[in-house]
Protein backbone atom coordinates (compact mmCIF):
# COMPACT_ATOMS: atom_id res chain seq x y z
CA UNK A 1 0.00 0.00 0.00
CA UNK A 2 1.36 3.64 -1.01
CA UNK A 3 3.21 5.40 1.84
CA UNK A 4 1.23 2.64 4.30
CA UNK A 5 3.43 2.34 7.45
CA UNK A 6 2.63 -0.89 9.42
CA UNK A 7 1.38 -0.97 12.92
CA UNK A 8 1.98 -4.88 13.49
CA UNK A 9 0.01 -6.17 11.05
CA UNK A 10 -1.76 -3.46 10.28
CA UNK A 11 -1.42 -0.95 7.86
CA UNK A 12 -1.94 2.54 8.20
CA UNK A 13 -2.22 4.78 5.43
CA UNK A 14 -2.68 9.05 6.08
CA UNK A 15 -3.50 8.05 9.76
CA UNK A 16 -7.49 7.16 8.93
CA UNK A 17 -7.49 5.52 12.79
CA UNK A 18 -6.36 8.64 14.52
CA UNK A 19 -9.04 10.21 12.17
CA UNK A 20 -11.43 7.90 12.68
CA UNK A 21 -11.35 8.38 16.42
CA UNK A 22 -12.57 11.70 15.74
CA UNK A 23 -15.34 10.62 13.70
CA UNK A 24 -16.60 8.12 16.39
CA UNK A 25 -15.89 10.87 19.15
CA UNK A 26 -17.99 13.20 17.29
CA UNK A 27 -21.06 10.88 17.01
CA UNK A 28 -20.69 9.88 20.20
CA UNK A 29 -21.19 13.43 21.66
CA UNK A 30 -24.47 14.13 19.89
CA UNK A 31 -26.05 11.80 22.08
CA UNK A 32 -24.13 12.62 25.12
CA UNK A 33 -25.73 15.31 27.99
CA UNK A 34 -24.18 17.39 31.27
CA UNK A 35 -26.07 16.54 34.27
CA UNK A 36 -26.57 19.19 36.55
CA UNK A 37 -27.77 18.31 40.65
CA UNK A 38 -26.96 20.20 43.62
CA UNK A 39 -24.04 17.81 44.44
CA UNK A 40 -22.79 18.87 41.24
CA UNK A 41 -22.21 17.62 37.42
CA UNK A 42 -21.94 14.54 35.24
CA UNK A 43 -23.00 13.33 32.18
CA UNK A 44 -25.98 11.30 30.82
CA UNK A 45 -26.59 8.98 27.78
CA UNK A 46 -29.74 10.04 25.74
CA UNK A 47 -31.40 6.37 25.89
CA UNK A 48 -34.10 6.76 23.43
CA UNK A 49 -36.28 9.14 21.21
CA UNK A 50 -39.03 9.78 24.43
CA UNK A 51 -36.16 12.08 26.06
CA UNK A 52 -35.49 9.06 28.14
CA UNK A 53 -31.65 9.77 29.78
CA UNK A 54 -29.79 7.25 31.93
CA UNK A 55 -26.67 8.33 34.40
CA UNK A 56 -25.24 7.21 37.51
CA UNK A 57 -27.24 7.39 40.17
CA UNK A 58 -24.12 9.30 42.44
CA UNK A 59 -24.75 11.87 40.28
CA UNK A 60 -28.37 12.93 40.76
CA UNK A 61 -28.99 12.20 44.49
CA UNK A 62 -30.08 15.77 45.02
CA UNK A 63 -32.33 18.09 42.76
CA UNK A 64 -33.01 20.26 40.85
CA UNK A 65 -31.39 18.21 37.70
CA UNK A 66 -31.16 20.16 34.91
CA UNK A 67 -29.66 18.38 31.50
CA UNK A 68 -27.60 20.29 28.95
CA UNK A 69 -27.82 18.73 25.38
CA UNK A 70 -24.81 18.76 22.96
CA UNK A 71 -26.54 21.14 21.69
CA UNK A 72 -26.46 23.35 24.49
CA UNK A 73 -29.97 23.55 25.23
CA UNK A 74 -30.90 23.16 28.34
CA UNK A 75 -33.78 21.15 30.11
CA UNK A 76 -35.41 20.59 33.51
CA UNK A 77 -35.24 17.42 34.19
CA UNK A 78 -37.15 14.48 36.45
CA UNK A 79 -35.81 11.15 38.06
CA UNK A 80 -37.69 8.19 36.53
CA UNK A 81 -36.22 5.94 39.18
CA UNK A 82 -32.71 5.40 40.41
CA UNK A 83 -30.38 1.94 41.71
CA UNK A 84 -27.90 2.66 44.23
CA UNK A 85 -26.71 -0.51 44.05
CA UNK A 86 -25.72 -0.73 40.26
CA UNK A 87 -25.54 3.14 40.49
CA UNK A 88 -27.90 3.76 37.30
CA UNK A 89 -30.67 6.21 37.32
CA UNK A 90 -33.09 7.09 34.22
CA UNK A 91 -33.93 11.00 33.67
CA UNK A 92 -36.49 12.23 31.47
CA UNK A 93 -36.42 15.94 29.73
CA UNK A 94 -39.06 17.35 27.51
CA UNK A 95 -37.17 16.88 24.17
CA UNK A 96 -38.12 13.82 22.24
CA UNK A 97 -35.87 14.55 18.80
CA UNK A 98 -31.98 13.79 20.07
CA UNK A 99 -30.44 10.81 18.76
CA UNK A 100 -29.57 8.25 20.78
CA UNK A 101 -26.10 6.41 20.69
CA UNK A 102 -25.87 2.54 19.50
CA UNK A 103 -25.31 0.19 22.51
CA UNK A 104 -23.66 -2.50 22.74
CA UNK A 105 -25.58 -4.82 24.82
CA UNK A 106 -24.37 -8.02 23.75
CA UNK A 107 -20.96 -8.00 22.36
CA UNK A 108 -18.00 -9.38 23.90
CA UNK A 109 -16.14 -6.87 25.75
CA UNK A 110 -12.09 -8.17 25.57
CA UNK A 111 -9.04 -6.78 27.91
CA UNK A 112 -6.95 -4.56 25.41
CA UNK A 113 -9.70 -2.67 23.12
CA UNK A 114 -10.06 0.82 22.92
CA UNK A 115 -12.63 2.52 24.87
CA UNK A 116 -13.41 6.31 24.53
CA UNK A 117 -15.01 8.13 27.57
CA UNK A 118 -17.01 11.03 26.71
CA UNK A 119 -18.47 13.18 29.80
CA UNK A 120 -18.34 16.40 31.30
CA UNK A 121 -15.27 16.29 33.44
CA UNK A 122 -14.72 19.68 35.98
CA UNK A 123 -17.80 20.74 33.83
CA UNK A 124 -15.98 20.65 30.44
CA UNK A 125 -19.65 18.80 28.55
CA UNK A 126 -18.58 16.31 25.83
CA UNK A 127 -15.00 16.05 26.66
CA UNK A 128 -13.40 12.60 25.16
CA UNK A 129 -10.75 10.68 27.21
CA UNK A 130 -9.09 7.81 25.81
CA UNK A 131 -7.56 4.03 26.53
CA UNK A 132 -8.42 0.07 26.73
CA UNK A 133 -10.76 -2.26 28.47
CA UNK A 134 -7.90 -3.08 31.43
CA UNK A 135 -10.29 -6.10 32.80
CA UNK A 136 -14.04 -7.27 33.14
CA UNK A 137 -16.09 -9.10 35.35
CA UNK A 138 -15.77 -9.93 39.17
CA UNK A 139 -12.66 -7.80 39.75
CA UNK A 140 -12.99 -6.05 43.43
CA UNK A 141 -11.91 -2.32 43.68
CA UNK A 142 -10.33 -1.33 46.62
CA UNK A 143 -13.13 0.33 48.20
CA UNK A 144 -14.45 -3.65 47.94
CA UNK A 145 -17.52 -2.59 45.82
CA UNK A 146 -18.02 -6.37 43.92
CA UNK A 147 -20.23 -5.34 40.67
CA UNK A 148 -20.68 -7.81 38.66
CA UNK A 149 -19.61 -7.79 34.74
CA UNK A 150 -18.45 -4.38 35.89
CA UNK A 151 -16.00 -3.08 32.97
CA UNK A 152 -12.42 -1.80 34.06
CA UNK A 153 -10.70 0.76 31.72
CA UNK A 154 -7.15 2.00 32.15
CA UNK A 155 -8.43 5.36 30.87
CA UNK A 156 -8.39 9.07 32.85
CA UNK A 157 -11.56 9.57 34.21
CA UNK A 158 -12.11 12.99 35.67
CA UNK A 159 -15.17 14.32 38.35
CA UNK A 160 -18.03 14.81 35.99
CA UNK A 161 -17.25 12.11 33.74
CA UNK A 162 -19.92 9.85 36.16
CA UNK A 163 -23.04 8.44 33.94
CA UNK A 164 -21.40 9.24 30.48
CA UNK A 165 -20.60 6.43 28.52
CA UNK A 166 -17.80 4.16 27.52
CA UNK A 167 -17.72 3.59 23.97
CA UNK A 168 -15.88 0.95 21.73
CA UNK A 169 -13.84 2.13 18.30
CA UNK A 170 -17.18 1.32 16.42
CA UNK A 171 -19.07 3.99 18.38
CA UNK A 172 -21.23 1.70 20.70
CA UNK A 173 -22.07 2.06 24.20
CA UNK A 174 -20.26 -0.83 26.56
CA UNK A 175 -21.39 0.72 29.93
CA UNK A 176 -22.09 4.14 32.11
CA UNK A 177 -18.56 5.33 33.57
CA UNK A 178 -19.18 4.95 37.29
CA UNK A 179 -16.43 5.87 39.84
CA UNK A 180 -12.75 5.41 39.75
CA UNK A 181 -11.03 2.24 41.86
CA UNK A 182 -7.84 1.85 42.30
CA UNK A 183 -6.69 4.17 39.40
CA UNK A 184 -9.14 2.36 37.30
CA UNK A 185 -11.96 3.84 35.72
CA UNK A 186 -15.11 1.60 36.48
CA UNK A 187 -17.95 1.56 34.46
CA UNK A 188 -21.26 -0.03 34.35
CA UNK A 189 -21.99 -2.55 31.62
CA UNK A 190 -24.96 -1.80 28.86
CA UNK A 191 -26.29 -5.34 29.66
CA UNK A 192 -27.24 -4.13 33.18
CA UNK A 193 -28.35 -0.69 32.28
CA UNK A 194 -30.81 -2.15 29.56
CA UNK A 195 -32.44 -4.02 32.68
CA UNK A 196 -32.34 -1.28 34.77
CA UNK A 197 -33.97 0.85 32.51
CA UNK A 198 -36.37 -1.90 31.47
CA UNK A 199 -36.95 -2.53 35.14
CA UNK A 200 -36.53 -6.10 35.34
CA UNK A 201 -36.18 -7.67 38.24
CA UNK B 1 -26.46 -11.70 17.77
CA UNK B 2 -28.16 -8.34 17.48
CA UNK B 3 -28.08 -4.83 18.75
CA UNK B 4 -29.68 -1.72 18.90
CA UNK B 5 -28.02 0.24 15.83
CA UNK B 6 -29.64 3.92 16.16
CA UNK B 7 -30.98 5.09 12.83
CA UNK B 8 -31.81 9.10 12.88
CA UNK B 9 -35.15 8.66 14.41
CA UNK B 10 -36.88 6.06 12.57
CA UNK B 11 -39.14 3.54 14.31
CA UNK B 12 -38.66 0.21 12.92
CA UNK B 13 -38.99 -2.91 15.11
CA UNK B 14 -37.63 -5.98 13.41
CA UNK B 15 -36.94 -8.60 15.94
CA UNK B 16 -39.74 -9.40 19.02
CA UNK B 17 -37.20 -8.36 21.46
CA UNK B 18 -38.26 -6.61 24.58
CA UNK B 19 -34.65 -4.89 23.84
CA UNK B 20 -36.19 -2.33 21.40
CA UNK B 21 -36.65 0.95 22.16
CA UNK B 22 -38.09 4.00 20.38
CA UNK B 23 -35.95 5.45 18.05
CA UNK B 24 -33.84 2.43 17.29
CA UNK B 25 -33.11 -0.08 14.44
CA UNK B 26 -32.09 -3.33 14.83
CA UNK B 27 -29.14 -4.40 12.98
CA UNK B 28 -26.99 -7.35 12.94
CA UNK B 29 -24.58 -6.59 15.32
CA UNK B 30 -21.66 -7.87 13.59
CA UNK B 31 -19.94 -6.61 10.53
CA UNK B 32 -20.77 -3.09 11.62
CA UNK B 33 -17.94 -1.76 9.50
CA UNK B 34 -14.28 -2.14 9.81
CA UNK B 35 -12.23 0.48 10.18
CA UNK B 36 -8.61 1.10 10.97
CA UNK B 37 -9.45 2.30 14.78
CA UNK B 38 -11.67 -0.76 15.16
CA UNK B 39 -8.56 -3.21 14.01
CA UNK B 40 -6.54 -1.20 15.84
CA UNK B 41 -8.72 -1.90 18.42
CA UNK B 42 -9.09 -5.92 17.70
CA UNK B 43 -5.48 -5.86 17.16
CA UNK B 44 -5.14 -4.61 20.74
CA UNK B 45 -7.01 -6.98 22.65
CA UNK B 46 -5.44 -9.95 20.28
CA UNK B 47 -1.98 -8.55 21.87
CA UNK B 48 -3.74 -9.29 24.91
CA UNK B 49 -4.79 -12.94 24.20
CA UNK B 50 -1.01 -13.77 22.93
CA UNK B 51 0.91 -12.47 25.74
CA UNK B 52 -1.51 -13.84 28.26
CA UNK B 53 -0.52 -17.27 26.86
CA UNK B 54 2.76 -16.54 28.46
CA UNK B 55 2.00 -14.66 31.56
CA UNK B 56 1.43 -16.10 35.00
CA UNK B 57 0.14 -15.03 38.31
CA UNK B 58 3.33 -14.96 41.08
CA UNK B 59 2.11 -15.55 44.72
CA UNK B 60 5.63 -15.16 46.85
CA UNK B 61 4.59 -12.21 49.02
CA UNK B 62 2.31 -11.27 51.69
CA UNK B 63 -0.06 -8.37 50.18
CA UNK B 64 -0.76 -9.28 47.19
CA UNK B 65 0.51 -11.43 44.26
CA UNK B 66 2.24 -9.71 40.95
CA UNK B 67 2.92 -11.41 37.51
CA UNK B 68 5.15 -13.48 35.88
CA UNK B 69 6.38 -14.34 32.32
CA UNK B 70 7.01 -17.38 30.80
CA UNK B 71 10.47 -17.24 29.08
CA UNK B 72 11.33 -21.31 28.81
CA UNK B 73 9.07 -24.19 27.72
CA UNK B 74 10.60 -26.02 30.42
CA UNK B 75 9.54 -24.17 33.24
CA UNK B 76 11.72 -21.02 33.33
CA UNK B 77 9.81 -17.72 34.70
CA UNK B 78 10.90 -14.87 34.94
CA UNK B 79 9.58 -12.18 37.61
CA UNK B 80 10.53 -8.75 39.05
CA UNK B 81 12.88 -9.60 42.02
CA UNK B 82 10.92 -7.16 44.29
CA UNK B 83 7.76 -9.36 44.40
CA UNK B 84 9.52 -12.27 45.11
CA UNK B 85 9.77 -11.63 48.99
CA UNK B 86 10.16 -14.98 49.53
CA UNK B 87 11.94 -18.12 48.47
CA UNK B 88 10.36 -20.53 48.82
CA UNK B 89 6.47 -21.84 48.92
CA UNK B 90 6.20 -19.98 45.96
CA UNK B 91 2.78 -19.99 44.08
CA UNK B 92 1.67 -20.04 40.63
CA UNK B 93 -1.54 -19.68 38.44
CA UNK B 94 -0.40 -20.93 35.10
CA UNK B 95 -2.34 -19.14 32.08
CA UNK B 96 -4.69 -22.56 32.23
CA UNK B 97 -5.08 -21.46 35.37
CA UNK B 98 -4.25 -24.65 37.26
CA UNK B 99 -2.46 -23.80 40.73
CA UNK B 100 1.61 -25.27 40.85
CA UNK B 101 4.32 -24.03 42.38
CA UNK B 102 7.93 -22.69 41.96
CA UNK B 103 11.53 -22.79 43.14
CA UNK B 104 13.82 -19.77 43.11
CA UNK B 105 16.66 -20.64 40.39
CA UNK B 106 18.05 -16.88 40.90
CA UNK B 107 17.91 -13.06 41.71
CA UNK B 108 19.21 -9.94 40.51
CA UNK B 109 18.08 -6.97 42.44
CA UNK B 110 20.19 -4.59 40.49
CA UNK B 111 18.31 -5.62 37.16
CA UNK B 112 14.72 -6.07 39.69
CA UNK B 113 14.86 -9.82 38.16
CA UNK B 114 14.26 -12.78 39.49
CA UNK B 115 14.44 -16.04 37.93
CA UNK B 116 11.52 -19.21 39.11
CA UNK B 117 11.18 -22.23 37.52
CA UNK B 118 8.07 -24.26 37.38
CA UNK B 119 9.18 -28.14 37.36
CA UNK B 120 6.46 -30.28 35.57
CA UNK B 121 4.90 -27.89 33.68
CA UNK B 122 5.11 -26.92 29.69
CA UNK B 123 5.13 -23.30 29.23
CA UNK B 124 4.41 -21.59 25.98
CA UNK B 125 7.65 -19.48 26.02
CA UNK B 126 7.08 -15.46 25.82
CA UNK B 127 7.66 -14.07 21.84
CA UNK B 128 10.60 -11.57 22.29
CA UNK B 129 11.61 -8.56 20.31
CA UNK B 130 14.84 -7.33 19.91
CA UNK B 131 15.38 -3.70 21.12
CA UNK B 132 16.36 -2.42 18.29
CA UNK B 133 13.12 -3.00 16.58
CA UNK B 134 11.39 -0.76 19.39
CA UNK B 135 10.65 2.83 18.22
CA UNK B 136 9.99 5.68 21.02
CA UNK B 137 6.39 6.69 20.85
CA UNK B 138 5.36 2.81 19.42
CA UNK B 139 1.93 1.85 21.16
CA UNK B 140 2.06 -0.65 24.34
CA UNK B 141 0.72 -2.22 26.54
CA UNK B 142 1.64 -3.50 30.41
CA UNK B 143 -0.01 -7.15 31.12
CA UNK B 144 -0.30 -8.11 34.53
CA UNK B 145 -2.30 -10.82 36.41
CA UNK B 146 -1.68 -9.58 40.00
CA UNK B 147 -5.73 -11.51 40.54
CA UNK B 148 -7.33 -14.53 39.93
CA UNK B 149 -9.58 -13.81 36.91
CA UNK B 150 -8.34 -12.73 33.48
CA UNK B 151 -5.10 -11.02 33.03
CA UNK B 152 -5.35 -7.13 32.88
CA UNK B 153 -3.78 -4.59 30.61
CA UNK B 154 -2.72 -1.35 30.14
CA UNK B 155 -1.78 0.85 27.77
CA UNK B 156 0.79 3.58 26.27
CA UNK B 157 3.49 4.07 24.20
CA UNK B 158 7.24 3.62 24.75
CA UNK B 159 8.42 7.02 26.22
CA UNK B 160 12.28 7.05 26.20
CA UNK B 161 15.15 4.35 26.50
CA UNK B 162 17.25 5.29 29.35
CA UNK B 163 20.65 5.30 29.68
CA UNK B 164 21.52 3.96 33.23
CA UNK B 165 25.42 3.35 33.14
CA UNK B 166 25.96 6.12 35.33
CA UNK B 167 23.65 4.28 38.19
CA UNK B 168 25.92 2.47 40.38
CA UNK B 169 26.24 -1.14 39.23
CA UNK B 170 24.33 -0.36 36.61
CA UNK B 171 25.38 -0.20 32.71
CA UNK B 172 21.85 -1.84 31.57
CA UNK B 173 19.87 0.25 29.21
CA UNK B 174 16.18 0.66 29.91
CA UNK B 175 12.78 1.18 28.70
CA UNK B 176 10.56 4.06 29.66
CA UNK B 177 6.85 2.96 28.71
CA UNK B 178 4.36 5.84 29.14
CA UNK B 179 1.86 3.94 30.97
CA UNK B 180 0.23 3.20 33.91
CA UNK B 181 2.08 -0.07 36.24
CA UNK B 182 -1.10 -0.97 38.24
CA UNK B 183 -0.43 -2.84 41.71
CA UNK B 184 1.04 -5.92 40.59
CA UNK B 185 2.00 -5.41 36.98
CA UNK B 186 5.29 -5.91 38.24
CA UNK B 187 7.49 -9.21 36.51
CA UNK B 188 4.64 -8.68 33.79
CA UNK B 189 5.82 -8.02 30.06
CA UNK B 190 5.44 -5.28 28.32
CA UNK B 191 4.11 -6.01 24.57
CA UNK B 192 3.79 -4.71 21.50
CA UNK B 193 0.66 -3.83 19.27
CA UNK B 194 1.52 -7.92 18.16
CA UNK B 195 1.85 -9.32 21.65
CA UNK B 196 5.37 -9.53 21.59
CA UNK B 197 7.62 -8.94 24.72
CA UNK B 198 9.47 -5.89 24.78
CA UNK B 199 10.93 -6.26 28.05
CA UNK B 200 10.14 -6.91 31.84
CA UNK B 201 8.16 -4.44 33.82
CA UNK B 202 9.18 -3.37 37.17
CA UNK B 203 7.86 -0.60 38.93
CA UNK B 204 10.63 -0.36 41.34
CA UNK B 205 13.32 0.75 38.63
CA UNK B 206 13.30 4.23 38.12
CA UNK B 207 12.21 7.41 40.09
CA UNK B 208 8.61 6.77 39.60
CA UNK B 209 6.10 4.89 37.23
CA UNK B 210 8.30 2.11 36.29
CA UNK B 211 10.80 0.59 33.97
CA UNK B 212 11.04 -2.09 31.72
CA UNK B 213 13.82 -4.13 31.10
CA UNK B 214 14.67 -4.86 27.98
CA UNK B 215 14.24 -8.76 26.46
CA UNK B 216 18.00 -8.92 25.76
CA UNK B 217 19.24 -7.74 29.20
CA UNK B 218 16.44 -10.13 30.49
CA UNK B 219 18.31 -13.00 28.39
CA UNK B 220 21.70 -12.17 29.92
CA UNK B 221 20.63 -12.41 33.09
CA UNK B 222 18.41 -15.10 32.69
CA UNK B 223 21.27 -17.30 31.38
CA UNK B 224 23.22 -15.73 34.30
CA UNK B 225 21.10 -16.90 37.22
CA UNK B 226 20.47 -20.41 35.79
CA UNK B 227 24.68 -20.66 35.36
CA UNK B 228 25.67 -19.19 38.76
CA UNK B 229 22.42 -18.29 40.94
CA UNK B 230 23.29 -14.90 40.49
CA UNK B 231 24.87 -12.35 38.18
CA UNK B 232 28.48 -11.17 38.63
CA UNK B 233 29.52 -8.08 37.42
CA UNK B 234 33.16 -7.05 37.09
CA UNK B 235 34.52 -4.58 39.92
CA UNK B 236 37.37 -2.81 39.12
CA UNK B 237 37.81 -0.28 42.51
CA UNK B 238 38.05 3.37 40.99
CA UNK B 239 36.43 6.32 40.82
CA UNK B 240 37.25 8.87 37.88
CA UNK B 241 36.09 11.92 35.97
CA UNK B 242 36.55 13.14 32.35
CA UNK B 243 39.56 14.83 32.25
CA UNK B 244 41.72 16.39 29.26
CA UNK B 245 45.32 15.96 28.75
CA UNK B 246 47.41 18.49 27.27
CA UNK B 247 48.03 16.39 24.01
CA UNK B 248 45.95 14.21 21.80
CA UNK B 249 46.86 10.59 22.40
CA UNK B 250 45.77 8.97 18.76
CA UNK B 251 43.78 11.54 17.79
CA UNK B 252 41.76 12.19 20.91
CA UNK B 253 43.14 14.16 24.05
CA UNK B 254 39.91 12.81 26.67
CA UNK B 255 40.87 10.51 29.62
CA UNK B 256 39.80 9.37 32.34
CA UNK B 257 41.08 10.47 35.91
CA UNK B 258 41.69 8.71 38.48
CA UNK B 259 40.24 10.77 41.92
CA UNK B 260 40.24 7.80 43.91
CA UNK B 261 41.49 3.52 44.02
CA UNK B 262 39.78 1.47 46.57
CA UNK B 263 42.02 -0.15 49.24
CA UNK B 264 42.52 -3.92 48.71
CA UNK B 265 40.76 -3.68 45.31
CA UNK B 266 41.57 -4.86 42.07
CA UNK B 267 42.68 -1.44 40.97
CA UNK B 268 44.80 -1.08 44.15
CA UNK B 269 46.69 -4.58 43.86
CA UNK B 270 47.48 -3.71 39.85
CA UNK B 271 49.12 -0.38 41.02
CA UNK B 272 46.63 2.20 40.21
CA UNK B 273 46.93 5.56 41.76
CA UNK B 274 45.28 8.64 42.37
CA UNK B 275 46.03 10.67 39.86
CA UNK B 276 46.73 8.52 36.73
CA UNK B 277 44.88 9.02 33.61
CA UNK B 278 43.50 5.96 31.94
CA UNK B 279 43.12 5.79 28.15
CA UNK B 280 41.80 2.23 27.15
CA UNK B 281 41.00 -0.94 28.91
CA UNK B 282 42.12 -3.47 26.95
CA UNK B 283 42.40 -1.32 23.62
CA UNK B 284 38.88 0.28 23.77
CA UNK B 285 39.35 3.92 24.62
CA UNK B 286 37.37 5.57 27.24
CA UNK B 287 36.12 9.07 27.10
CA UNK B 288 33.31 8.98 30.02
CA UNK B 289 32.82 6.88 33.27
CA UNK B 290 29.56 5.38 30.81
CA UNK B 291 32.98 3.82 28.66
CA UNK B 292 34.30 2.59 32.09
CA UNK B 293 31.62 0.70 33.08
CA UNK B 294 30.63 -0.49 29.88
CA UNK B 295 34.02 -1.44 29.46
CA UNK B 296 33.76 -3.63 32.69
CA UNK B 297 30.54 -5.13 31.66
CA UNK B 298 32.17 -6.79 28.73
CA UNK B 299 35.05 -9.10 30.86
CA UNK B 300 34.35 -11.88 32.87
CA UNK B 301 35.38 -11.30 36.53
CA UNK B 302 38.47 -13.36 37.15
CA UNK B 303 39.79 -12.35 33.75
CA UNK B 304 42.97 -10.13 33.18
CA UNK B 305 42.68 -6.65 31.19
CA UNK B 306 45.66 -4.40 30.24
CA UNK B 307 44.48 -1.08 31.24
CA UNK B 308 46.17 1.87 29.64
CA UNK B 309 46.97 5.37 31.58
CA UNK B 310 49.05 8.26 31.09
CA UNK B 311 51.23 8.73 34.38
CA UNK B 312 53.52 11.94 34.96
CA UNK B 313 53.27 12.28 31.50
CA UNK B 314 54.18 8.89 30.51
CA UNK B 315 52.55 6.41 28.75
CA UNK B 316 52.56 3.36 30.83
CA UNK B 317 50.47 -0.16 30.82
CA UNK B 318 49.36 -2.05 33.93
CA UNK B 319 47.33 -5.46 34.12
CA UNK B 320 44.43 -6.01 36.64
CA UNK B 321 42.74 -9.20 37.33
CA UNK B 322 39.33 -8.27 37.30
CA UNK B 323 37.03 -8.53 40.62
CA UNK B 324 33.72 -9.29 41.62
CA UNK B 325 31.64 -6.31 42.86
CA UNK B 326 29.87 -7.11 45.82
Amino acid sequence: MANGRSVGNIMITGLPAVEELSVVAARVRRGVVAVRSADGSGAGVIWDGDGRVVTAAHVVRRGPLTVEDAEGRTYEATLERSDEGNDLALLRIPAGNIEPPAWAFDAPVRTGQLVLAVGNPWAIPGSVSFGIVFGTGEVTPDNRVSLPGAIYADLRLEPGNSGGPFVDARGRVLGIASMVSGGMAVAIPAATVRRFVENVV
Amino acid sequence: MYDLISAGGAMLRLAPSAAVHKGSVLLPDNPIETTPLTQLSDALAEAVQIAARSTVLVNARRRFPATGVAWSADGLVVTANHVVERDDEIGILLPDETETSATLVGRDPRSDLALLRVENAELVPAERVAADTVKVGQIALAIGWPRPGSPMASFGVVSAFVNRRRRRGGGTPLIRPDLVMYPGFSGGPLVNVSGQVIGINSSHLGRDGGMTVPSETVDRVVSALSRDGRVRRAYLGVASQPARLATEIEGSDRVLLVVMVEAGSPAANAGLLVGDSIVAIDGARLRSADDLQAALDAVDVGSRVSINIVRGGESVEVQVEIGERA
